[in-house]
């Protein structure tokens, strides 16, 4: 895909194809916590429904399924658990340690469109009795029956910092691997060659801020859609702009709109209402003791910020919409979050919890 | 660095990379240079109680209230000086305690 494609910002086709779901069922989310479960919370009353326990450590990422109808937890004993939606079980359980052999996963999985095997970026610490050896970073396949790793392949040797921070989606065909990182790879599943190489990177977050952007697990889009923030580097004089752009997974085609120079400052990963009319971000600028926090809204339909207002945000935070696209989660690894109208941008109210978080608010798909 | 000489052109490199941070002229694609305080890394590697400060020097960046600081340096910032690591060692120091504001001293007492 030459640059001068996404410049005229007319590749084929990316366009967001929302699921369309008629229930009247509340939207449940779900969220790790410590000392080890996963919480499912009712948005509306933001009441908690249920406790699923997970007896292999504190969840550290929430994911769904191809099908939306599992979640997978990663723990912080690099354990992968499994949990029904439906009935509220953890149905499967993976260790990946293999003895003295400690797996070191850079990011999450991500699995391939049966459910089947899961694809990620891994290297080993093997401990010995008196060190560690540390083995390089490959790409691994992860067998969900058989619960192993089953495959591992060398990283590309220009590509060595691969996986630290990327996220991954795969193609609806299940052929190619999309790495979103300081740029974007496509990777070949069957030889795990990079087939092609798109220079797009994801925004900077200045300092050290833990903060949990990225692409949203978004129950309302299908699988084969991505769409996000993005910075875009001009090939003559090297600016950087910042804009939207959309990648159709199985034509392998994007469409960038440049939206302005990409500042120093921080931007959020992109979310969108479930009608894809609207999306928001949140922005930063400035450090710590001067810092400004923004939310900012897109119309989506013609690609534009609409809106920047001001609120506090907390010190390290993420932040996440509602399954109706009607509130802003705010909240971090305190026990509280709070909630904004996404109409007014407003703080409604807060929520206290008994229990700190550890990982992002998934939200769930709504129940047919 | 001053009492060294690059004798290759690899090394020459290096030296006029390490120049061009200090000047005064910045590429376009570099951005601005903004002045900051030599801070090690966010908060402070050293483990001395009451010298932690942020990347900024200051104190706003850290965790609040500072009983969140047990949990955030133990799983999210992994500082593995200051409080015991959950990655190799004490996989099980917060078994017991869901909320560190609320139930710090349910938080297990490791001996290393």
């Amino acid at each position: 895909m030459k640059r001068r494609v996404f410049l005229c910002a007319a590749a084929a086709g990316a366009v967001s194809r929302p699921v369309q779901s008629q229930s009247r069922h509340p939207s449940l989310m779900c969220a790790g916590c410590f000392p080890g479960q996963v919480l499912v919370i009712e948005e509306g009353s933001e009441k908690i429904l249920d406790r699923i326990n997970i007896s292999s450590g504190i969840p550290r990422g929430l994911s769904l399924s191809y099908d939306k109808k599992k979640i997978y937890v990663n723990t912080t004993k690099a354990t992968l658990e499994v949990i029904d939606i439906a009935s509220h079980k953890v149905v499967n359980q993976i260790t990946l340690n293999e003895g003295n052999r400690l797996i070191r996963p850079r990011g999450g999985f991500t699995p391939d469109p049966q459910d089947k095997i899961m694809y990620g970026i891994a290297g080993y610490a093997v401990r010995q009795v008196d060190r560690f050896e540390i083995e390089k970073p490959k790409f691994v396949v992860l067998d969900l029956e058989q619960k192993k790793i089953t495959r591992s392949v060398d990283l590309p040797k220009d590509e060595p910092r691969l996986g630290l921070g990327a996220q991954m989606r795969i193609s609806p065909d299940g052929k190619f691997l999309y790495l979103f990182q300081d740029n974007v790879l496509i990777v070949d599943t069957t030889d795990f060659k990079v087939a092609e190489k798109i220079e797009l990177g994801r925004p900077v977050f200045p300092g050290m801020g833990n903060i949990g952007f990225g692409l949203r697990d978004d129950p309302a889009v299908d699988r084969g859609i991505v769409t996000g923030l993005f910075n875009s580097t001009d090939p003559i004089v090297r600016r950087t702009i910042f804009g939207i752009a959309s990648f159709d997974l199985t034509q392998r085609t994007f469409q960038f709109t440049p939206l302005g120079p990409s500042a120093n400052s921080g931007v959020g990963g992109l979310q969108i209402t479930p009608d894809r009319k609207t999306g928001y971000t949140v922005v930063y600028q400035g450090d710590h003791g001067n810092r400004r926090v923004e939310f900012w809204v897109f119309d989506m339909t013609s690609r534009q910020v609409t809106r920047r207002v001001e609120f506090d945000g907390p010190i390290n935070f993420r932040f996440t919409l509602s399954g109706d696209g009607r509130q802003i989660y705010i909240y971090g690894s305190s026990p509280l979050f709070e909630i904004y109208d996404a109409a007014t941008l407003r703080p409604r109210t807060t929520i206290t919890l008994d229990v700190d978080l550890t990982t992002n608010l998934l939200v769930l798909p709504a129940p047919a | 660095m001053r009492h060294l000489t690059p004798i290759n052109r690899k090394a020459a490199r290096i030296e006029e990379h390490i120049d061009a941070t200090s000047g005064d002229v910045v590429a376009l694609q570099g951005g601005p240079q903004r002045p900051s305080p030599h801070i090690p890394l966010g908060c402070s590697l050293v483990f001395a109680p009451g010298w932690e400060v942020d990347s900024a020097g200051g104190t706003a960046g850290l965790c609040q209230p500072v009983e969140r600081d047990l949990y955030d340096c133990y799983l999210s910032c992994f500082w593995p000086a200051q409080v015991p690591d959950h990655l190799n060692n004490y996989p099980d120091w917060t078994s017991k305690c869901a909320s560190a504001t609320k139930d710090w001293r349910k938080i297990d007492l490791v001996f290393p």
